[in-house]
């Protein structure tokens, strides 16, 4: 059974002694306001939220704009299921003069020099796709959906266990407001355990896979080995 | 022992005589909510609910949507006929699988070897793209009757039984320090402490005593 955000609503308004209905400390839109903001600091600092996004390929359009306006960091880029590798629009500007009008199957995104709006994320994929339909996606870290109170009964979007965490991070910003409920100690208190939240989804969120997990075995290379360490060519003493 | 949300109300209810209930301080229906926070927090910290999840394979797909009741994924299995679990997939990143195959989202085969997930187990459903997810590799091109089994540590309900020396020592401080907070934070961070201290002190009982021996199972 999911935690909604009407259950995270009602939680809160009880632990301050109001009801959401009177609203008597705190006014519900405010209340949103720092869930989303409590939300927003979980899925940037603890990286909890694979956010996805697919979108097709357009013959000659290179530029992606992706559809919500959250700042996310994108970990992957893939195109037509291959992974794609980041550059910098610098790099390929040194390797490819002709680069703004080469076209064929993308291999590499970039994000550099194409954020002119800070509340939209948009990336270049390079070369320019020459095929339309083709599958994009775009795998990031960030929130994608915001509560709202006009969806009281949409789960809050966040792991079940840690639902009822997100309450300590709407208290400890709510205590710190300026008004009648003011209070620095039980916003410190909400505070310490919002960070105690945070640090067991942080857990939870970079070991999520088990212990026996397959790892990639180190390449072979040059490294330390004494063979690697000896001159190709040792010159006769003189 | 005692379903958690009886058992923690009733102890509560002696701490804290005639306040909780209609027209009192506190309404039945957020100490259940607490008591749930209360359970969840404990069961994550302590490992105290082992839970597992049947997903029927669809053809030509590799990504299935997890349950929210997930705190951590450790096992997953394969059987082809649908109820014989007798193949273990190995976890993976989506690194490892592109050096095991650049397009290795199209790969098909007889059976599925390696999985990966995607956000952390237990994020709850709100869109395709936003839910905790297992990907698996390889595919099936014909899949049906066969089924994955994932599997590990979870989250109970209100009727999940707890013994209540457990309820005394962990869920009993945690609603405690929330209920206390508005009158006397110190007091409640000490409630807090409690908390912690019997999730460290009671954890022993319920992480498998093999958890040096490769492959066994622990609760982080």
């Amino acid at each position: 059974m999911s935690v909604t955000w009407q259950n995270i609503k009602d939680f809160f308004y009880e632990t301050v002694g109001d009801t959401a209905s009177a609203q008597a400390f705190f006014l519900s839109e405010d209340v949103t306001a720092w869930a989303n903001e409590a939300l927003r600091e979980a899925a940037e600092r603890v990286e909890f939220s694979d956010y996805t996004e697919w979108q097709e390929s357009t013959s000659g359009t290179a530029t992606m704009v992706l559809s919500h306006a959250l700042p996310v960091a994108l970990w992957r880029v893939e195109y037509d299921d291959e992974k794609m590798q980041p550059v910098t629009l610098a790099a390929v500007r040194k390797a490819n003069r002709f680069w703004a009008t080469h076209s064929g199957t993308p291999r590499a995104y970039m994000l550099d020099e194409m954020r002119t709006d800070a509340d939209v994320t948009s990336l270049r994929l390079y070369p320019e796709p020459s095929a339309t339909g083709d599958t994009i996606r775009v795998y990031g870290y960030g929130v994608q959906y915001l509560i709202s109170d006009a969806s009281p009964t949409q789960p809050v979007p966040c792991p079940e266990w840690f639902a009822y965490c997100l309450v300590f991070g709407m208290l400890a910003r709510s205590y710190m407001a300026d008004t009648e409920m003011q209070s620095y100690e039980r916003s410190e208190f909400y505070r310490s355990l919002w960070e105690d939240a945070l640090m067991r989804l942080r857990g939870r969120s970079y070991g999520r896979l088990n212990k026996a997990r397959q790892f990639k075995p180190s390449q072979p290379g040059r490294g330390l080995s004494v063979r690697n360490l000896i001159p190709e060519h040792i010159p006769e003493p003189s | 022992m005692s379903a958690v949300g009886a058992g923690v109300l009733a102890k509560l209810q002696k701490r804290l005589p005639n306040q909780i209930g209609a027209n009192r301080q506190w309404s039945s229906t957020y100490v259940s909510s607490l008591i749930l926070a209360a359970s969840h927090a404990a069961e994550e910290r302590i490992g105290m609910t082992w839970t597992s999840q049947e997903i029927a394979l669809a053809n030509n797909t590799n990504e299935y949507r997890l349950d929210s009741k997930f705190v951590s994924v450790e096992a997953v299995e394969f059987a082809l006929d649908g109820s014989t679990y007798e193949r273990e997939l190995k976890a993976c990143t989506f690194d490892d699988l592109d050096a095991i195959s650049a397009k290795w989202r199209d790969d098909t085969g007889q059976e599925p070897t390696r999985y990966a997930l995607l956000s952390t187990p237990g994020h709850q459903y709100v869109s395709d793209g936003h839910a905790a997810r297992i990907v698996i590799h390889r595919m099936l091109a014909s899949a049906s009757p066969a089924k994955i089994k994932v599997s590990g540590w979870g989250i109970g309900t209100a009727s999940t039984n707890v013994p209540d020396d457990v309820q005394e020592r962990v869920h009993v401080p945690y609603c405690m320090a929330i209920m206390r907070a508005e009158h006397d934070p110190k007091e409640a961070a000490w409630f807090y402490q409690q908390f912690v201290k019997g999730c460290d002190e009671i954890k022993g009982r319920f992480v498998q005593p093999y958890a040096d021996v490769p492959g066994g199972l622990s609760c982080r």
